[in-house]
């Protein structure tokens, strides 16, 4: 079993309860964010000592849910900083991003890092299309062109034009390429199972996050499988990411209170401003397809707070407890969902740090000595070639 | 306003070539006449789509048929490649004033080339779109299953106009390939020949093709020394018809700019 360490850099000293977004930011202060990041980069970088094969943030607008406009300009600090690790961008929101400076931006991570990038091509949620004045219903077009663009920039030996919907270049010559060949890998994310069919006809890792159960955790799984062998291949565990919010501390007690305050305060605080917003997306545009996940999104996003801590470490949907209950319910995870990769995110809303970096010296002094060897098959990375790459 | 292109037959010294023609000469922005376009079809023969009428806005637009294909007669002593790339040339000395530029489609392009080499004073710009004759290995080539072949002609057959030719008529087309002895995959003379090319030259190709492999873009755009290389997404081989809007935004961009065609200029009122 492999594990990422996914951080959401918030602004988590917000001290207002605001359903308005974009957040107003007349209370942003400079120097305490200028703290957060240095002190969530330093935990970051602490995941490299503590046993974490991956390192990641990915990108979010407007709000001091996560301080992270551009990932990659955090990728390149922790690069700086770390020497084994992956360097996980999960990623660029594709659809709102000029394709060639995502190709160019993962590519230079990925030689300065002599090859330890994975590339997260993210849809985005919905309310990030109005920062970016995108048109939410050509998400899902824009990230199939984008994204078939960009492997071409990495994979062309020679200068190329690009006529397409909603993209047109016409010299395109990246320098650098990136330095894993055809390129690094590419994960999509898919929480509902369009996304994850979509996820395995682009030959990408599937990146899932907030399930209700573990049971439709593997009903998007079984169809991400079915999609890829449709297609003509066949991801391992290797391929098939799953992230929870994970919060480990000496006693099960501790890591629930740690944890129950932490969701209160995400729920409360960091997500309400963002769900309205998401709401006015998705009931305005066909953000989602026709297929129900419209509905599954927004009975998520309107439930997601009512859950109790005991509920979810009952469905399986959190890692929370002491290393001994932590290391049984990786385990369960990994029984029932067969992934490869776990993303632990251990800095879930207003979490005191010193508790996170806690966790994270129990995670691996107790955690993952027990569970390293789930998933044996994990020791290769994902390599996803398309055709003529 | 629908353009009518008109079936005519040009007598020429080697025998007649028949081709049809429409579209009014436009002036460029200094108001100098364009040049006419000449556009040569691929091995199913031609069938005007909506791109003919798109490029025929302001340009006049030529389209030989090759001889034996829809039922015309073959020329004597025109029997290869080299050959028809000959009678295309004193096609247009004859016709069009002696110069024009050129766009070859399939098979059309794999002629287009041997022209722009043997016959470099007839060609301004060249365009090739899914150009043929330079797949190495034998990679890609023409299924023989028709269901097949269709699917890897068209990614979007409902854009496909309505062809009143007869199968058997379409069948005699492809056989007419080997009157000319065009079923090698790679013109290995041809490629040799390749740096020879003056022309600046725009390659076409799909990013769904399947039947004219990646390996040709490669050899193309090493070999011509002034070329760019312009991918149309969501077009298989008949790249025309699965994207006409794209294939003629950057074909007439190309024509009427040059090599500044790599240059956005804007929208209009912008520009103004």
């Amino acid at each position: 079993m492999r594990f990422n360490y996914f951080h959401l850099m918030p602004y988590d000293v917000f001290p207002e309860k605001t359903e308005q977004w974009p957040v107003d930011n007349g209370a942003f202060d400079a120097e305490t964010a200028r703290q957060l990041y240095n002190e969530y980069i330093d935990t970051m970088v602490f995941a490299e000592e503590c046993g974490w094969d991956s390192i990641g943030c990915n990108e979010h607008h407007f709000s001091p849910y996560g301080l992270m406009s551009n990932c990659n300009l955090i990728g390149s600090a922790l690069i700086q900083r770390t020497s084994r690790v992956k360097i996980a961008m999960f990623g660029n929101l594709v659809p709102l991003l000029n394709p060639i400076r995502v190709a160019e931006e993962y590519a230079m991570l990925d030689v300065i890092s002599g090859g330890r990038l994975m590339c997260g091509f993210m849809r985005g949620i919905p309310h990030e299309y109005i920062a970016y004045g995108i048109p939410p219903d050509e998400s899902r077009p824009r990230l199939a062109e984008a994204t078939e663009l960009i492997r071409k920039a990495w994979t062309e030996p020679a200068p190329f034009g690009w006529e397409g919907e909603f993209y047109k270049f016409r010299a395109v010559s990246l320098w650098p390429k990136p330095m894993q060949k055809p390129h690094p890998p590419i994960l999509y994310s898919g929480s509902n199972p369009d996304s994850a069919r979509t996820a395995a006809r682009n030959r990408a890792m599937l990146g899932m996050v907030f399930i209700p159960n573990l049971e439709a955790g593997r009903a998007v799984i079984e169809a991400y499988l079915d999609e890829a062998h449709k297609c003509g291949w066949e991801p391992g565990p290797e391929h098939i990411l799953c992230g929870f919010h994970t919060c480990i501390a000496e006693t099960d007690e501790a890591a629930r209170e740690h944890l129950e305050r932490g969701v209160k305060y995400f729920m409360q605080v960091l997500m309400a401003p963002q769900r309205e917003a998401q709401q006015i997306v998705v009931q305005k545009s066909r953000y989602f397809g026709s297929d129900g996940a419209g509905e599954f999104f927004l009975h998520r996003l309107n439930h997601a707070g009512s859950r109790t801590i005991e509920g979810a470490i009952e469905d399986g949907t959190v890692i929370c407890g002491s290393p001994e209950t932590a290391v049984k319910q990786i385990k369960r995870i990994h029984a029932e969902l067969g992934c490869g990769w776990i993303n632990t995110n251990m800095k879930v809303g207003n979490i005191p740090n010193q508790a996170v970096r806690r966790g994270m010296e129990l995670f691996r002094d107790h955690v993952q000595p027990e569970v390293r060897d789930l998933s044996k098959s994990t020791g290769a990375m994902p390599v996803m070639a398309m055709a003529g790459e | 306003m629908t353009v009518k292109f008109e079936r005519k037959t040009a007598q020429l010294g080697a025998g007649t070539l028949d081709y049809y023609v429409g579209g009014e000469t436009g002036t460029d922005e200094e108001g100098n006449a364009r040049l006419p376009l000449v556009m040569l079809h691929g091995a199913t023969g031609h069938l005007e789509t909506e791109v003919h009428q798109l490029l025929a806005e302001g340009r006049r637009i030529y389209l030989p048929i090759t001889p034996g294909h829809d039922e015309t007669p073959h020329v004597s002593g025109v029997d290869s490649i080299e050959a028809l790339a000959a009678l295309v040339a004193e096609f247009i000395g004859a016709e069009l004033g002696g110069r024009c530029d050129l766009l070859g489609y399939s098979l059309g392009g794999w002629q287009a080339c041997w022209i722009a080499v043997n016959h470099p004073e007839v060609v301004e710009l060249l365009v090739l779109a899914g150009c043929a004759g330079f797949r190495p290995d034998d990679k890609g080539g023409m299924p023989a299953d028709p269901a097949e072949l269709l699917h890897q002609l068209y990614a979007h057959p409902e854009n496909l106009p309505e062809d009143t030719r007869s199968a058997a008529a379409k069948q005699a087309n492809v056989a007419n390939l080997d009157h000319y002895n065009l079923r090698e995959p790679l013109d290995q003379p041809l490629v040799d020949r390749l740096g020879d090319i003056q022309s600046l030259t725009l390659i076409l190709h799909g990013t769904l093709e399947q039947i004219i492999p990646i390996e040709t873009c490669r050899i193309l755009s090493q070999a011509i020394p002034n070329q760019y290389l312009v991918y149309l997404y969501d077009a298989a081989h008949g790249l025309h018809v699965d994207q006409p809007e794209r294939f003629h935004e950057v074909v007439r961009e190309f024509l009427n700019r040059g090599v500044g065609f790599i240059v956005n200029q804007g929208t209009k009122s912008a520009a103004e």
